[in-house]
């Protein structure tokens, strides 16, 4: 569904990712690993096509996406929960959920799609009329997991979702993750939080100062000795 | 001043207060959402007197009226100046920005002189002394009409970004563009659009004005000002404060000049401005959030 080949990208000067590939099947939930710094917030800011990369290309559903805006990428079907969140402070969460079905695809089952987002995230119900900065970390998380649905993606990439949660909302953000995939979602989890995800995971790829490193199953990382000194810190 | 001229005062100030809101609200929502401060703001505004007056010198038409030229004008000048000249440099040092802008300012005023020459002329309608009596206060019926349309306008800018798509957008391209554009929203589109809305509001209260100003070229310069003044008192960027800080520009003036100081007029609202701005530099509402 997701082809990434031979991604090379850049921040001015300076470069970040030296030819990463990687791929997600439809149905797949595939997650990304790295240490802080790897490139993989850049790897996804190229997907979803806030950055353009420097080489390489990205296809969607057979179709070439490298050039595109991001505004219309989400048109394809790639919805993004962005790392940190980013919420609209001022904005309160049923705007959100509104502006997550801006597109005119989306719009028709706008209603719809919305009592389906109170009915996964009761707590947004209730804070519905509330600006999003009056949120807690989590419930900005799971808002953001939210409007990101509401554009009826066929591929969800969510970049370290459990970023700065306490532990107990990690749970829950993990456990929302399982139920979304449930529901039939292809996913791209980036996170550093290997040993809750990778077991969750159908493929892992392990990215290193641009580069994918290490490829293989969840459990077959989560066996793997480098990645369990690295990550586990075993 | 007794109590009925301070009322009087007051009255008059709030009534063209309104008028500053308006043009302070255009520069706040440009500012607000692509981060420029528009220094050709006035000058837009004496374009759009400058229509409304040539279209009453020609065919008669009401300056009121004319706002349905002046608005539709107005946004098609905004969005090719925003095309054409700014977002190829929307990514160039703050200074560039400046420079554009105010360059584009020196262009208009200069295009009005070549067509107009440099008299200062002003229209006059069968109501532009009228005056109404509310108990023993008497407003100008032009100040009148000019506010209350100003209240329809401002009332609906804030219906479309409070409860339309477009509305919802344009704020979300303000707060956090990336996320906006992950949402879907064409940010350069936004970028566009509410660079043409911002000089519609400019445009349109120049029209409104223009029934009790004399009009000259370069009358712009000291609107930016007054715009400039405006959106700071409110807070750059906060449609909210914009109002407020109209209002309170307005009123500070009239004061000023029942004090009997009619000459110092304009000085009276940069007093304020910098008062305001050694107190709470955030500015009176101050919230950067369209
Ligand atoms: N906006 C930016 N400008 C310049 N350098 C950046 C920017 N964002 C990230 N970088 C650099 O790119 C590298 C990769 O960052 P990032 O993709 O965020 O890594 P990760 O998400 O894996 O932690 C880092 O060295 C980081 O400092
Ligand atoms: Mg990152």
């Amino acid at each position: 569904m997701l082809e990434v080949r031979d991604l090379h990208a850049a921040y001015g000067d300076a470069p970040v990712l030296f030819g990463a590939s990687l791929s997600v099947k439809e149905g797949e939930i595939v997650e990304l690993v790295g240490s802080n710094g790897a490139g993989k917030t850049t790897l996804i800011r190229c997907v979803t096509g806030l950055l353009r990369r420097r080489r390489g290309t990205i296809e969607f559903k057979g179709d070439r996406i490298e050039t595109h805006p991001a505004h219309e990428v989400v048109d394809r079907g790639i919805a993004c929960v962005p790392e940190g969140r980013q919420m609209f402070p001022s904005m309160s969460v049923e705007e959100h959920l509104l502006l997550g079905s801006y597109l005119r695809r989306a719009r028709s089952r706008r209603a719809e799609n919305l009592s389906r987002a109170y009915e996964l995230f009761p707590r947004l119900k209730e804070r519905r009329r509330q600006e999003a900065a009056t949120l807690s970390g989590g419930e900005q998380q799971m808002l953001a997991i939210a409007r990101a649905l509401m554009s009826e993606p066929r591929l969800l990439i969510l970049d370290e979702p459990s970023l700065g949660l306490a532990p107990v909302v990690v749970g829950q953000v993990f456990r929302t993750i399982a139920e979304i995939r449930k529901l039939g979602m292809t996913i791209l989890l980036v996170e550093q939080n290997v040993q809750k995800t990778l077991r969750m995971a159908d493929r892992a790829y392990v990215l290193e100062s641009g580069r994918v490193t290490l490829t293989g199953t969840g459990s077959e990382l989560l066996g793997n000795d480098l990645v369990r000194k690295a990550y586990l810190a075993l | 001043m007794d109590l009925i001229g301070f009322v009087q005062t007051v009255a008059s100030g709030v009534l063209t207060g309104g008028v500053y809101a308006m043009v302070g609200i255009g520069l706040s929502l440009i500012f607000g959402v692509m981060r420029i401060v528009n220094f050709a703001h006035g000058e837009f505004m004496a374009v759009g007197m400058y229509i409304a007056f040539a279209l009453f010198r020609s065919f008669h038409l009401d300056p009121y009226l004319s706002l349905v030229v002046v608005a539709p004008a107005g946004f098609l000048l905004g969005a090719f100046v925003e095309r054409v000249l700014l977002a190829p440099i929307q990514n160039a040092a703050e200074h560039s920005l400046i420079l554009m802008t105010v360059g584009v300012g020196l262009i208009l005023s200069n295009s009005l002189l070549l067509i107009f020459g440099a008299h200062p002329e002003t229209i006059y309608t069968s109501y532009s002394t009228r005056t109404v009596a509310i108990g023993p206060v008497t407003l100008s019926v032009p100040l009148l009409v000019s506010f209350a349309l100003t209240v329809i306008v401002v009332a609906g800018l804030f219906l479309v970004l409070t409860r339309t798509d477009l509305g919802r957008a344009i704020r979300a391209a303000a707060q956090n563009r990336d996320a906006a554009e992950l949402q879907g929203v064409d940010t350069r589109f936004v970028q566009t659009a509410v660079f043409g809305i911002g000089i519609v509001l400019s445009m349109a209260a120049g029209v409104l004005l223009l029934p009790a100003l004399y009009v000259f070229p370069t009358v712009g310069g000291i609107f930016t000002l007054k715009a400039f003044v405006v959106t700071v008192l409110g807070g750059m960027g906060s449609i909210v404060g914009a109002i407020w800080g109209g209002l309170l520009l307005g009123i500070v003036e009239s004061v000023g000049a029942g004090l009997g100081a009619t000459g110092y007029r304009d000085a009276f609202g940069l007093i304020a401005f910098l008062l305001v701005l050694l107190v709470r530099p955030q500015g009176l509402f101050g919230s950067s959030h369209v």
